[in-house]
């Protein structure tokens, strides 16, 4: 894909969860010299129908799920671990509802 | 690599009063019934054609392949009939002129998609062709049996427009008033030709073009974020928006409030029914034509349309000669039904006959019309063959004892 | 068409900032949301990445067209903000056929079910790609009839349960991609609604592809295929796709058989470049265009016969005269009048 990345690490990115840090199966050539990307999460709460598929797939583990209820009676996401969200917009792509985007970063530049 | 001015001249050829420059062959023709048709759709600016090969509406498809590639359309044979009729749906709401050629089986597959061109108020036209049935019947042989198929073949409740020739010439001349009744009404519009019809060859005058009259397309005025598909003007006919110019509408075949959002409920329905209807009806005057011959001093009236009026004028003639005072009322639009003209004349005349080639279709319509005020004789015939005209005149000197 | 403008999460607004709008609310239909769509469904997503591919790769939205048929999937014209129309079941593509040759600069996009669009529209699907029409069709097979209530598909596989297969499907399901590039699709991939980022690369593509693009989106469909096969909700489907699919760019699609269980062959199949419909035709519209010009100056005095033109092609346009008059003839060079008088009433059909 024109990701730029080899095909296995895109894969790796996109669906397969990871532990607590990135684990590569070699480390990449770029490591420490590609800035760190810094994500944002923003959420329209009441849009979520609880598939619970970006708490399940986010490859950071930044969401869990809320204990409150939202006006339709589900359970939407939550961030936990803000600091850890890489800007990667898979959560983005997955919603079904549109109800959860990202912007990057305000130190990034993002708005 | 599409040609340059492809289609610009397209959506000219939908929003022009007059047959654009260079198209048009006037003459004198020798032609049959379906190329009358054809050259008729390329006079009314048909720019694209879509159909499935079918005997006896072939020839349509034949010519316009012929035909369209050099006027500036679009000429496809579909895989079948659905497609044919969805095919030109489509290149409708992109701005062209469009119609499709079929015959008895071929219709019965367009059904479906007559009636999403009723629902999404598409202009088009059909042309059938027809051939004596039920099933693959007589392909190569006449019938008028459709005539109830066109009314009421696709489900639900509508109004349907259908004309029907009486030769290759009104095949040309009809054509053109097709268009211009489904553009006045944005509505599929049927010609209902028939196999004798259609392969008969006669000579057909194309008129030059600036003795046609075209009825362009009502294109909205409105500017894209002010504009909804299904807010009608005040004869009940919405205007459209050409598809690729920003205003991005959304239509559906689903029951639609006027911003062509699905509104699925008994009022929606009441609503949407009644002007698809209304539009139609209401306007009955504009779409009415018929012939009326020797029917001042008529007793007795030949009703017939399509190929059948030709022998019913012959058979008027000959019960002239007997001294039987026969008169002709020919209906060229015999959907919607002229009702009113039909009771007028019940009223003067001691019978009705109506011969035609199917076991009785219209005969209904004209026996519910005259509400008994007269006697109504239906002259069947099985198909495959036209009346022969001692069987009508016995029918009508039995009428008259 | 104001879409309404999205309001801040009225609970729990502190865990999750609120928003000013949803990056994709401007190509949706926001006045007709919430969709109808399920929770676990994959349409929402498969509809989020055809939105984002439309934004990523800057084409214009007023000359992009979705045409959908009919079904769960089908709805999915209704939701975007574009010209969408909402066909009947399995006639999408004939009506984006005619959107697309009456206006070739349109990008028309198919976006329909696995039901509409091999089942009862199977016909269409493959003509389509036959003729290499410059179209773009999304099917998301979900392995079922949703919208009337789980009914057996022509994707369900073998065994599975549906209505009106009570006991187990007992027929062979298709093969979407193999039977797409059989019929002559120039792009055929297949993605799940795991694979997000690769179909939104995959739809930019076909957006760009001047050919048939065909893309299958393999869909959970979680209160009627998998309730009623105790296969769990639609979060545990995404993790069968994410444990069984195998990405395999170029793969033959003759392999890409999809079972109940077992491995889901993903990728980008077949990418290839032939003659699309709309350029063969219009490459015979100039061809006759340049024979004609070519027979008027033969027809100019000092110039060759006429007859050697070419007798079957169509005589060139007369200009318009005072009616009625004489014409030059039929189509085949034949003399009206002459046939008149002497030929007897057949057709002049073309040969």
């Amino acid at each position: 894909m024109d990701s730029g990345y080899p095909e296995k690490l895109t894969m790796q990115m996109d669906g397969t969860p990871q532990a607590e840090s990135p684990q590569f199966w070699r480390k990449p050539i770029d490591e420490g010299k590609a800035p760190k990307l810094v994500g944002v999460v923003l959420m329209i709460p009441e849009r979520c129908k609880g598939c619970g598929w970006c708490v399940e797939f986010c490859p950071r583990k930044v969401l869990v799920i809320s204990e409150r209820f939202n006006i339709k009676g589900y359970h939407y996401p939550r961030v936990a671990k803000p600091e850890e969200c890489v800007d990667c917009r898979l959560c983005e792509r997955l919603c079904p509802e549109f109800a959860i985007y990202l912007k990057r970063s305000p130190a990034q530049g993002g708005s | 690599m599409v040609s340059a001015g492809w289609v610009e001249r397209i959506k000219e050829s939908s929003s022009e009063a007059k047959v654009l420059p260079g198209i048009l062959r006037p003459g004198a023709y020798f032609f049959n019934g379906d190329e009358a048709a054809a050259e008729g759709a390329i006079a009314a600016n048909g720019r694209f054609f879509a159909a499935y090969p079918i005997t006896p509406a072939t020839e349509i498809a034949e010519r316009c392949a012929a035909r369209f590639p050099e006027c500036g359309g679009m000429f496809i044979q579909m895989e079948d009939e659905l497609a044919a009729m969805n095919c030109i749906l489509g290149a409708a709401w992109a701005g062209a002129k469009a119609l499709t050629s079929t015959s008895g089986p071929g219709f019965s597959l367009m059904m479906e998609n007559l009636g999403l061109g009723i629902m999404l108020e598409t202009p088009v036209v059909l042309a059938n062709v027809q051939r004596a049935g039920p099933s693959t019947g007589l392909p190569t042989s006449v019938g008028q049996q459709d005539m109830m198929q066109a009314r009421w073949g696709s489900h639900g409740d509508y109004e349907i427009i259908a004309l029907c020739p009486d030769s290759p010439q009104e095949c040309f001349d009809l054509m053109i008033r097709a268009f211009n009744l489904s553009e006045q009404f944005r509505t599929p519009v049927l010609l209902m030709s028939d196999e004798t019809i259609g392969h008969m060859t006669e000579k057909v005058i194309i008129p030059p073009a600036e003795e046609i009259e075209l009825v362009p397309r009502r294109y909205t005025r409105a500017a894209p974020g002010d504009y909804w598909p299904y807010v009608p003007d005040e004869d009940l006919v919405p205007p459209m928006a050409r598809a690729g110019t920003g205003y991005r509408y959304h239509v559906t075949g689903l029951t639609h409030d006027h911003r062509g959002y699905p509104d699925l409920d008994a009022e929606g329905q009441h609503q949407l029914l009644w002007r698809l209807k209304n539009k139609i009806l209401q306007n009955q005057k504009k779409i009415l034509s018929f012939e009326m011959a020797r029917m001042d001093d008529a007793e007795v009236c030949l009703l017939a349309y399509g190929c059948s009026s030709r022998v019913a004028r012959s058979v008027m003639e000959l019960a002239r000669e007997r001294g039987i005072r026969a008169g002709l009322l020919r209906l060229i639009t015999v959907w919607p039904f002229p009702d009113d003209l039909v009771r007028d004349v019940a009223g003067r005349v001691k019978a009705i006959i109506v011969p035609e080639i199917n076991l009785g279709q219209i005969v209904r319509e004209v026996e519910r019309a005259a509400r008994g005020r007269t006697k109504v004789v239906s002259v069947p015939h099985a198909g495959g063959g036209l009346h022969t005209e001692p069987a009508v005149l016995q029918v009508i000197e039995e009428a008259l004892r | 068409m104001n879409p309404e403008t999205p309001k801040k999460g009225t609970d729990g607004g502190d865990e999750l900032p609120g928003s000013d709008g949803h990056p994709m609310d401007r190509i949706l239909r926001m006045d007709r949301m919430p969709h109808i769509w399920c929770p676990g469904c994959g349409l929402g997503t498969t509809v989020s990445c055809f939105a984002l591919a439309v934004n990523e790769c800057g084409i214009d939205y007023d000359k992009l067209c979705v045409v959908s048929g009919i079904g769960c999937t089908g709805r999915a014209a209704g939701y975007l903000r574009l010209d969408g129309y909402h066909t009947t079941h399995g006639r999408a593509i004939p009506f984006a056929t005619g959107l697309h040759l009456a206006n070739p600069d349109l990008k028309v996009v198919v976006i329909s079910g696995d039901g509409d669009l091999s089942a009862i529209g199977g016909n269409h699907l493959i003509h389509a790609a036959r003729r290499n029409l410059n179209l773009v069709v999304i099917c998301v097979n979900n392995f079922i009839y949703g919208m009337t209530g789980g009914q057996v598909a022509p994707t369900t596989p073998e065994g599975m349960k549906a209505t009106t297969s009570p006991f187990g499907c007992l027929e062979h399901p298709f093969n979407l991609p193999y039977l797409a590039s059989s019929s002559g699709a120039t792009l055929v991939a297949r993605w799940t609604t795991l694979d997000v980022r690769q179909m939104v690369n995959t739809f930019k593509k076909a957006f760009m592809k001047k050919g048939f693009s065909f893309i299958e989106v393999i869909s959970p469909c979680p209160e009627l295929y998998m309730r009623r096969n105790k296969l769990g909700d639609g979060l545990a489907m995404m993790k069968r796709f994410q444990s069984d699919r195998l990405v395999k760019h170029g793969a033959d699609p003759k392999e890409a058989d999809l079972g109940a269980t077992g491995k889901i062959l993903v990728g980008e199949f077949v990418n290839l470049d032939r003659s699309t419909y709309a350029d063969a035709y219009f490459r015979m519209v100039s061809q006759l265009a340049e024979a004609k010009s070519v027979r008027k100056e033969e027809a100019k005095p000092g110039g060759k016969s006429p007859a050697q033109a070419g007798a079957k092609a169509p005589e060139a346009v007369g200009e318009p005269k005072a009616k009625p008059r004489p014409a030059e003839g039929d189509r085949e060079g034949r003399g009206p009048e002459k046939k008149a008088a002497g030929t007897p009433a057949v057709a002049t059909s073309p040969p």
